[in-house]
């Protein structure tokens, strides 16, 4: 029998059943749709399916006219090689304009009014959010509303590498990071969503003596944590993986248990999840104010209206300062870009995620085949600045193929940026608000906070039902009146 | 002088100018590519580089898009993505055992075994070809100041780089200026350039990037990129060929029509075929006559909207539109179907597909410049005034890119 499929994006093989998966899945804005099948992800960008997909989006899901718009676009316009963009001079980074924020209700934003009152809400869809709410629904909490001003991926949850690894500096980390992995090998079964976790190791290189020391150490704790971290020479790090340049790497270490994951399934599957116990999630609405009264959180107002609670959870990665702020809170968080690309789709050829302590370089080849990677950037201003550069395509080339010199033809297809929510001393910020009571923090994982959701929220969903856990008095806001930092070294990126 | 290259052990001869996809087409090859998931047999489909059914691996490296490609003598090229031979892939099996679709999302979420071993099965099918063995040293860019550049060659291009002061460069994309004009239609009369514009032929920007204090476009030209710092960017690029949503609309012989008009006046192949055009507006009338005129049996032209005026040299299906694409390795035939319930079986070897071309709004958009949906462009557009004026100040959209159509279409070339 002939299969009977008509194509809207043969890049990536999206059929038009495909779009209406995504439909009964209940998405509808292009963004959504993109990320949910795949469509426009491939090697043309989109060039060649949008309008088809925008066609029947706008007949088979009533797409207003106004939510019509074309997905974010991408540069490369065309799959350009890294040879060549590693020949580029790169621009200097001066601050440029920020993105502006969209004035008014997003098209698509619901008229159904929201509840008067919930006993939870939940400011940010992203993974914290998302899975704290999953979280508070097993517990048996059924009046909780999470607000998302875009749709659920646009955020960092949605814009991250998909690393996840136990090889943190602090017991704190590991401890929380063994529990993540655990829940990325249940989280299909748990969820129903596949999220193509796949464990290929981390493999950290130091290039100086005090990356190479930090390394030593950090192996030391994660003995004492029972994690299999191995000190190896520059020379096994080559033979491990193929087409490594061991020149100028003064030492490496190696987590065979650490891995990395499809991002996208987790949020849609703590989404689901919280649904299916009652969690009322709502894209596309905007917080724009927190009520606080006698010294209590009294309500969250928006574009769609007042809800009254007594529990106001800040999940908003780096938007948490700004959403603080309407309450009067002034948070020590500061939003940072970091960019990140996407190489051609190939067959698999490198096993374990690769990190480089010196120059926050790291690159992971994901399940769907593509090379995912990206690179802080020291002079990096802060600022809420989403935008892509010219200067990250050419000082990503230049130290990626200085690892990997055999890569020079393939070629980079996509490049986008998300936002580091960063604390001083690069430990979160969590429990209650000093002052403000019932004004619960969960944000400043600096770039980190996909691989630490799942433990952190389920952790901190038992403390808001009054478990005790030192996680939410040690790493307060009032850490940093008091002077007592909590310092994580083993940040990447 | 022919050349010859190697297409998995077997030699092909290419004529001059020929592209690698040419010469495949010539010596009568079909299947150029597999999708990424079900494994379908895929042909070139735009012909211009957009899309990615062409894509080959050549000399080593993994999906070149062999449309673009010249073909030179020696090249190895190879298909990719398939297990057995390109020809008989197995693994369209996939194809077969999931009908409807297959859905990732949800494969085999239930037992952890089960999803273990399908998440280790779909890593070894994920992607598309195998990594470079080609090496490649850093390729320095050639840097270069100006005072404008022009993205596209089109009639819409030349004009704006004409009118600018100042140095400009032009960067097009195909070997030739003249854009939609010379894209298969008749050839059109362009205006001369002024001695200020600098034309870089073969040349495709890749961004336009503003950092640093200063705005770049960059492009790539045979290997390397050329990174022009500016103080103006005109936007003129045109559209890009797209397919309708029928059955098998990916089968091989379902192909752009512009391209494929192009192609088979260029490169003089298929031009034994049966086609049959699909398309509403006057470049499907300029595509269905141009194949005629190289020789192809035009069987039928379905006019989707069933506004085009009647003629005598064509038969037009009003109103008609494809439901089913048939054949195995390639189109055998073409099912379309009338609102009223009507259904034509119409055998043919090709179907010329002539959607109105999606605008390529995507260079400006990248810098911030706002679109609009525009239904009589057919798709996304750069919202710009008459000047070409976007919502950044020193960013210019004009032409098709923002939903004006420049007199081009070939019969009568006005300037």
């Amino acid at each position: 029998m002939p299969s009977r499929k008509a194509l809207v994006c043969t890049c990536e093989d999206v059929t038009r059943l495909d779009l209406d998966d995504a439909i009964a899945a209940g998405f509808r804005d292009v963004e959504s749709v993109k990320r949910y099948t795949g469509l426009g992800t491939g090697p043309c960008q989109g060039k060649s399916c949008l309008v088809s997909a925008m066609d029947h989006l706008a007949r088979a899901a009533m797409l207003p006219e106004s939510a019509q718009a074309p997905f974010r676009t991408r540069t490369p316009a065309v799959p350009t090689r890294l040879a060549e963009l590693a020949g580029i001079t790169p621009p200097p980074l001066t601050p440029i304009p920020p993105l502006v924020d969209p004035s008014g209700p997003h098209p698509l934003c619901s008229k159904e009014p929201l509840p008067e009152r919930m006993d939870v809400v939940i400011i940010g869809g992203g993974i914290m959010g998302l899975a704290l709410a999953y979280q508070l629904a097993r517990r048996g909490h059924r009046e909780v509303l999470v607000l998302e001003r875009g749709y659920l991926l646009e955020g960092a949850s949605g814009r991250n590498g998909g690393g996840v690894r136990a090889q943190w500096s602090t017991p704190t980390f590991i401890e929380l990071a063994k529990e993540s992995l655990k829940a990325c090998a249940d989280f299909a079964r748990e969820l129903g969503v596949n999220v193509w976790f796949r464990r290929g190791g981390y493999l950290f290189l130091a290039r100086d003596e005090a990356a190479a020391k930090q390394l030593g150490k950090a192996a030391l704790l994660h003995h004492a944590h029972g994690l299999r971290t191995r000190l190896i020479e520059p020379k096994e790090a080559a033979d491990l993986v193929d087409g490594l340049d061991p020149k100028g790497v003064v030492a490496a270490s190696f987590n065979p248990d650490d891995g990395v994951v499809f991002p996208w399934p987790f949020v849609w599957g703590y989404a689901d999840g919280a649904r299916k116990r009652g969690v009322r999630i709502e894209p596309f609405t905007r917080v724009t104010g927190i009520e606080v009264a006698g010294g209590r959180a009294r309500a969250v107002e928006t574009d769609r209206g007042r809800v009254a609670t007594d529990r106001v959870v800040i999940a908003a990665g780096a938007w948490s300062p700004a959403v603080a702020l309407l309450a009067g809170v002034k948070l020590p968080n500061e939003p940072k870009r970091h960019e990140i690309c996407v190489a051609e789709p190939l067959k698999p050829f490198l096993d374990p995620l690769i990190a480089e302590l010196d120059n926050g370089l790291y690159f992971s080849q994901s399940a769907r085949g593509e090379l995912v990677g990206g690179m802080g950037d020291p002079d990096e201003p802060p600022g809420l600045n989403q935008r892509s550069t010219l200067r990250f395509l050419s000082r990503y080339s230049r130290a990626l193929l200085r690892v990997m010199p055999g890569l020079g033809a393939l070629k980079i297809i996509r490049q986008w940026a998300g936002l580091y929510d960063v604390t001083p001393d690069h430990s979160p910020v969590l429990g209650e608000t000093p002052g403000v009571a019932g004004l619960l923090q969960m944000s400043g994982f600096v770039g980190h906070g996909f691989m630490m959701a799942p433990a952190v929220a389920r952790r901190m969903a038992a403390w808001m039902d009054g478990e005790k856990d030192e996680l939410f008095t040690r790493f307060t806001l009032q850490r940093f009146a008091e002077g007592k930092l909590e310092k994580e070294a083993m940040i990447i990126g | 002088m022919t050349v010859t290259f190697t297409f998995e052990g077997e030699a092909v001869e290419a004529l001059p100018g020929d592209t690698i996809a040419a010469a495949l087409l010539r010596a009568g090859v079909t299947t150029f590519s597999r999708g990424p998931k079900y494994h379908r047999p895929r042909g070139p489909f735009c012909l211009a580089g957009t899309c990615a059914q062409c894509h080959m691996r050549v000399d080593g490296e993994p999906n070149v898009p062999t449309c673009q490609t010249p073909a030179a003598a020696g090249m190895v090229v190879e298909r990719q993505n398939v297990l057995g031979s390109g020809d008989h892939d197995l693994l369209r099996a996939i194809d077969f055992f999931y009908p409807e679709k297959l859905d990732p999302h949800h494969l085999m979420t239930r037992f952890r075994a089960l999803s273990a071993a399908t998440q280790a099965i779909a890593r070894r099918l994920a992607g598309v070809g195998e990594r470079p063995t080609k090496t490649l040293s850093v390729t320095p860019a050639e840097e270069s100041e100006t005072d404008a550049v022009v993205v596209g060659g089109g009639r819409a291009g030349i004009r704006a780089a004409n009118a600018l002061g100042g140095e400009v460069v032009l960067l097009e994309g195909r070997r030739e200026l003249g854009g939609r004009g010379t894209q298969g239609y008749a050839p059109a009369v362009l205006p001369a350039l002024n001695a200020r514009v600098h034309v870089r032929l073969a040349t495709r920007a890749i961004g336009v990037f503003e950092e640093g204090g200063a705005r770049y476009v960059v492009a790539r030209e045979r290997g390397r990129l050329l990174r022009v710092r500016c103080g103006e960017v005109v936007v003129a690029t045109g559209g890009v060929e797209r397919n309708l949503l029928f059955e098998a609309n990916d089968l091989p012989g379902v192909v752009g029509g512009r391209g494929l008009l192009r192609l088979v006046r260029e490169h003089r192949v298929w031009r034994d075929k049966r086609v049959v055009v699909v398309g509403s507006s006057p470049d499907a009338l300029v595509v269905a006559r141009g194949l005629s005129a190289e020789g192809l049996a035009v069987e039928a032209l379905v006019d989707l909207t069933g506004e085009l005026e009647r003629t005598s040299d064509l038969e037009i299906l009003r109103g008609f539109a494809p439901t089913r694409a048939h054949g195995r390795a390639s189109v055998t035939s073409l099912y379309v179907a009338a609102p009223d319930g009507r259904q034509l079986h119409l055998p043919c070897d090709l179907v010329a597909i002539v959607a109105p071309l999606q605008p390529a709004y995507e260079l400006a958009a990248e810098v911030g410049a706002e679109t609009r949906f525009d239904a009589a462009a057919g798709g996304f557009v750069v919202k710009a005034d008459a000047e070409g004026r976007t919502s950044v100040p020193w960013l210019r959209a004009v032409g098709w890119a923002a939903g004006r159509a420049e007199p081009a279409t070939g019969t009568n070339p006005s300037s």
